[in-house]
C-alpha cells in the first residue's frame, strides 16, 4: 500500500512536489488529498468497525468526518515538518487519523448525549456518567435544543423535507415520492432554513439586547 | 469539478456543496478538490460545522415515516367506501321493515323502531377494533423481510472455506419476550479447514431496516465464545438476554476483520 503511494507523481521530483505543496498550490494539494483518501479512508473504516445503534451518521460519513478532521491537523503538521521520502507523508497521515479515530468514537456517545431530545432527569443521569463533558458540549446541545424548538415551527411538510434530506436521502428520490419537480424542493428547503436563520438571528440579538442595554 | 462553483474571494464553495460533502455525495475528484481547499483554509471549518450540527440535531429527532401519496389515496378510498357502506346500512335499516307488522303506513309519523338504529351503532367499534384498520401499517413493517440481509442468507458458504451450521434458533424461530428481554440463544458447529485457534467472531443482532444494515447500526453484539472438542470439531454456545421489540430479526456473525460468515433469522413475538 505504501509502495504505490504518490506513484502517479513520479514523474515529478519529490522535492520540487513538496515545495509546490508548501506553497499551497491547491492542484498539487488536491492530488495529494486524493491519494491519502484512498489509502485512509478504507482503513478508518476499518479500524472504526460497526458503529452502535446510538450513532448519528453511517460507517462512510463518520469515517469521511474523521478523514476531514484529520487532514486540518495534517496540515499543520506538514508545515513544520520535513520529509526525505513520499512515504513519511502518507504514514504521518495514519499518525493522525489514529489519533483522531480514538477522538471520534470517545465522542459518539457524547453525541447521542447532545443531539437526542430527553428530559432533564434523563439528561442529568447521563451526565454523571460523562467525566470528560466539556462546557464547549454545553453551548453544542443548547444550539441543538434551539434548533429543535425552531423546526417546530417549520410546517409539516418543511420539516418532514428537511429531515428527510439530511437522513441521506436523494432529492429526486424525494421529488418522485412527493409529485414535484426537484427545483421547487430546492427552494422550499432554501426558505424552511433562511425561516431557521432568522429565529436564530432574532434570538441572538435579543440576548444581545438584554446584555447590553 | 462540478461542485467548484466560485461564490466569492472568501470562500469560493456554496452551501449546497458542503452539505453534498457531509452527506458523502460528493464525487471523488470533486471531494479531493473540496478537501484540499479546507486544508489550506481552516476558517470554511465553521461553516462545515453548522452544516454537521443541523444533519445531527435533525437525525436525533425521531424520523416520522414518510407517507406516499399512493398510500394517502388507498386510505381517502377506503374511508370513502367505509362511510358509504355505513350510510347504505343505515339507509337498508330504515327501509327494510324487520316484520309485517313494523311497516309503517304512509299516514303515520312516529319515528321507525329503535332496533333497526342500534345494530349499525353496535357495529362501529368492532369495525375499528378490527387489526387490518387499526394496526398493520406498524406491524408489517416490523416483520418484513429485508431482501438484502435475504439474499445473504442463501449464499452462507464463504470463500474461505469458513461456514457455520447453525443448531439454534432454527430459522424464523420465534423467541418469546419477558419483561421487553428475550433469551437469544445461538448455538452451531464451524466447519473450516483453517486452524481457528486466535481468531475471535462475534454476533450482531439487526433489525429489518435496510438502513440499518447500510450504517452498521446493530442493536447488540456479543462476544462468540469457541471451543474445540476431542475431535477437533470447533463449537460454539451463547445465551445472551437482549431488548427487543416484537418483530423480525437478523444476527450475523462476522470475524474480526468485519468478514460476514454467516447471516440467520428469528422472530420476536
Amino acid at each position: 500500500m505504501v509502495e504505490t503511494f504518490l506513484e502517479p507523481l513520479g514523474e515529478n521530483d519529490f522535492k520540487a512536489q513538496l515545495l509546490r505543496l508548501r506553497q499551497r498550490d491547491q492542484s498539487s494539494w488536491a492530488v495529494l488529498v486524493g491519494q491519502l483518501r484512498r489509502v485512509t479512508l478504507p482503513w478508518i473504516v476499518k479500524k472504526v468497525g460497526a458503529l452502535p445503534s446510538y450513532a448519528l451518521l453511517s460507517q462512510q460519513e463518520f469515517a469521511l468526518e474523521i478523514f476531514a478532521d484529520s487532514l486540518s491537523k495534517y496540515y499543520d503538521l506538514f508545515e513544520n515538518g520535513s520529509f526525505t521520502k513520499p512515504e513519511e507523508l502518507q504514514s504521518l497521515m495514519f499518525k493522525v487519523a489514529e489519533f483522531k479515530i480514538k477522538e471520534a468514537l470517545r465522542r459518539l456517545s457524547k453525541e447521542a448525549l447532545i443531539y437526542r431530545p430527553q428530559s432533564d432527569e434523563d439528561f442529568e443521569k447521563a451526565l454523571h456518567k460523562t467525566p470528560d463533558w466539556t462546557q464547549e458540549d454545553d453551548q453544542t446541545r443548547d444550539r441543538a435544543k434551539a434548533l429543535q424548538r425552531h423546526l417546530d415551527t417549520l410546517k409539516p411538510d418543511e420539516r418532514l423535507l428537511l429531515q428527510r434530506f439530511y437522513a441521506g436521502e436523494k432529492m429526486s428520490k424525494i421529488a418522485q415520492e412527493m409529485n414535484t419537480s426537484e427545483e421547487n424542493l430546492r427552494k422550499r428547503k432554501q426558505r424552511a432554513l433562511d425561516r431557521l436563520k432568522q429565529l436564530f438571528g432574532a434570538i441572538t440579538s435579543m440576548i444581545w439586547m438584554i446584555l447590553n442595554p | 469539478m462540478d461542485d467548484f462553483k466560485p461564490m466569492n474571494s472568501i470562500n469560493p464553495y456554496d452551501n449546497d456543496a458542503i452539505e453534498r460533502f457531509v452527506l458523502g455525495q460528493m464525487p471523488d475528484e470533486a471531494l479531493d478538490a473540496f478537501l484540499a481547499y479546507v486544508a489550506l483554509h481552516p476558517e470554511i471549518q465553521a461553516e462545515i460545522n453548522v452544516v454537521r450540527e443541523r444533519i445531527k440535531t435533525l437525525r436525533g429527532l425521531e424520523q416520522p415515516t414518510p407517507t406516499k401519496p399512493t398510500q394517502k389515496r388507498l386510505w381517502t378510498f377506503l374511508i370513502v367506501l367505509f362511510c358509504i357502506g355505513i350510510t347504505t346500512g343505515f339507509w337498508f335499516f330504515w327501509q327494510t321493515p324487520s316484520s309485517p307488522e313494523a311497516i309503517p303506513s304512509p299516514t303515520q309519523t312516529s319515528p321507525p323502531p329503535a332496533i333497526p338504529q342500534q345494530q349499525p351503532i353496535a357495529q362501529t367499534p368492532q369495525t375499528l377494533d378490527n387489526p387490518k384498520v387499526e394496526k398493520p401499517k406498524s406491524l408489517a413493517a416490523a416483520y418484513r423481510p429485508n431482501k438484502f440481509l435475504d439474499m445473504q442468507m442463501s449464499n452462507q458458504v464463504r470463500s474461505d472455506g469458513l461456514a457455520c451450521q447453525i443448531l439454534e434458533p432454527a430459522l424464523d424461530q420465534v423467541l418469546s419476550r419477558q419483561s421487553g428481554q428475550v433469551d437469544f440463544q445461538l448455538s452451531g458447529i464451524l466447519k473450516t479447514e483453517e486452524v481457528v485457534s486466535g481468531r475471535t467472531f462475534r454476533v450482531l443482532i439487526f433489525d429489518n431496516q435496510q438502513a440499518s444494515v447500510e450504517g452498521m447500526r446493530y442493536l447488540a453484539a456479543f462476544e462468540l465464545p469457541l471451543t474445540t472438542n476431542k475431535n477437533g470439531v470447533h463449537e460454539f454456545r451463547l445465551l445472551k438476554k437482549t431488548s427487543l421489540k416484537p418483530g423480525l430479526f437478523y444476527y450475523i456473525i462476522e470475524d474480526s476483520n468485519g468478514d460476514w460468515h454467516h447471516v440467520g433469522r428469528f422472530r420476536v413475538g
